[in-house]
């Protein structure tokens, strides 16, 4: 398949760049003890390709600093016409936030809802065959679900297009937004659809009255989910997973017999403290996402 | 000859050092560092891009097209490859974006015959040349011949550029080549 076996050591090209007045690769890269861009060179031999040969030929020089003067520009107008775009929208909200919806719900990994289909069909089948643990298992499945979707959800550790949706007029805070809607509302209506199935198909266990059962796990589940976000965008989707699991085990000891206290068992229930702090962190991610401009994370992972 | 090579390997640390703290500085939301990174890479980025695109004014657009991104997600550079294979990353991406439907602008014919030695009033025919050729091949076996040919970048570099495997690179390389000799008609790779 290979027709262009690789020396053992950097070759010199057999016809000089250079000659006939057009400039070395180096020379191109500004680097002149460099070969190529990293001064090394295992790329097939030219003359084998006579159609190429010119290739350096005719090649315009670039545009000068104005060019990056003009990208700057265009990165002011962007966020201004986002703004102007919310003084007077171009097309009805309604249409342009379910577009939007549409297009976020195409970038997301597929993982996120397969994972998540899969881990609370499980727990229901679980429950549906034993009895007994429905609202131990969605207690612990509901929140974990939550957790890890909405850690995957942003940042460009898992997202492929974060690059191209950043040159984009549409702001990170409403991108940010639309995800969170997409992932905690898929796992919400998840959730809902597991105890639904529990009330009202007991099978094998004593049956569960569908708002106690919500009640143990909604609370719970809007705590971690929003404690994962913040985390996600101040730091990044990896750690923010890690500290959310390290939580959901404490968690789930409050589930169990173990002496956990007082203060801790009560943080985790469903009432208007939890829900107010769920909605607090939220806000806080939101307002975390858009600070700045360019897109800035707190802490860039290439600091020399 | 062995200090010379640790010279030069030393020479080109420092300037991937130098590199990254740039980007740095452009991920801080630092104007003219974006300017300094674009003075180091301007020439080999946009031969790239025009060689992608066929001309001049498609390649400005998607110049600044990358400018802009580079300047809106500096802080999404995680140091797992060089500042410049990113940047060249980044341009393709772009490219990609722009390129994408759009025919190759010029899909003549190569003439016959290749000179030897091209004189400086034949480097036109030269460049129709070579874009005739360019534009015969499909945009994914097109971007690996010239980072090969006109960016000089080694076969691991361009699978990091492209995200793909390496062997992917050297079967590109050889259903290129097989396309511009004729050999087979152009084919996805």
């Amino acid at each position: 398949m290979n027709n262009h076996p690789e020396p053992a050591e950097p070759h010199r090209r057999p016809e000089a760049p250079g000659a006939h007045g057009r400039p070395k690769p180096s020379e191109i890269h500004g680097r002149p003890e460099a070969s190529g861009i990293h001064g090394r060179s295992e790329a097939p031999e030219i003359h084998d390709w006579p159609e190429l040969r010119e290739i350096h030929d005719g090649v315009p020089p670039p545009p000068g600093p104005e060019i990056v003067s003009a990208a700057l520009m265009r990165s002011a107008l962007m966020r201004s016409a986002l703004d102007e775009a919310e003084v007077a929208p171009a097309t009805p909200r309604p249409y342009r936030a379910w577009a939007l919806l549409a297009m976020e719900a195409r970038l997301l990994h597929p993982a996120i809802w397969l994972a998540s289909a899969l881990v609370m069909a499980i727990s229901v089948g679980f429950v549906m065959a034993k009895g007994g643990y429905g609202e131990f298992l969605l207690t612990l499945a509901a929140p974990l679900i939550a957790m890890a979707g909405v850690a995957a959800s942003y940042g460009p550790e898992h997202d492929d297009a974060f690059e191209l949706v950043a040159a984009t007029p549409t702001s990170p805070r409403v991108i940010l937004l639309a995800r969170l809607t997409l992932v905690f509302g898929y796992d919400l209506a998840l959730a809902l659809l597991a105890s639904a199935a529990l009330a009202l198909f007991p099978l094998n266990s004593a049956p569960w009255g569908l708002v106690p059962l919500i009640t143990t796990w909604l609370g719970p589940m809007a705590m971690l989910a929003a404690l994962s976000l913040l985390l996600s965008v101040c730091w990044n989707p990896s750690g923010a997973t890690s500290v959310g699991l390290a939580v959901w085990t404490l968690y789930a000891l409050t589930t169990t017999d173990l002496p956990v206290p007082d203060g801790f068992r009560d943080f985790w229930t469903t009432s208007p403290a939890t829900v107010g702090l769920a909605l607090a962190l939220t806000l806080a991610a939101v307002t975390a996402v858009g600070t700045g401009e360019p897109i800035r994370r707190a802490h860039t992972a290439h600091r020399p | 000859m062995a200090l010379r090579w640790f010279g030069a390997a030393r020479r080109r640390a420092r300037a991937r050092e130098d590199d990254t703290r740039v980007l740095a500085r452009v991920a801080d939301g630092d104007a003219g560092a974006l300017t300094e990174l674009y003075e180091r890479y301007a020439r080999p980025l946009f031969a790239f891009i025009y060689r992608l695109a066929g001309d001049r004014g498609t390649a400005e657009e998607i110049l600044q097209d990358t400018l802009l991104a580079v300047w809106r997600s500096a802080g999404t550079y995680q140091g797992r490859s060089s500042v410049s294979t990113w940047l060249f990353g980044v341009a393709r991406r772009q490219a990609h974006n722009r390129l994408r439907g759009i025919p190759p602008p010029f899909a003549a014919e190569p003439p016959d015959g290749v000179d030897p030695l091209p004189g400086p009033e034949e480097l036109a025919v030269g460049d129709d040349r070579v874009r005739a050729a360019l534009a015969r091949l499909p945009l994914p076996q097109r971007e690996v011949v010239v980072l090969a040919f006109l960016d000089d970048l080694s076969h691991r570099e361009i699978a990091e550029v492209l995200e793909i495997p390496v062997g992917t690179v050297k079967s590109r390389l050889h259903h290129a080549r097989a396309t511009l000799r004729g050999c087979v008609d152009e084919q996805p790779s």
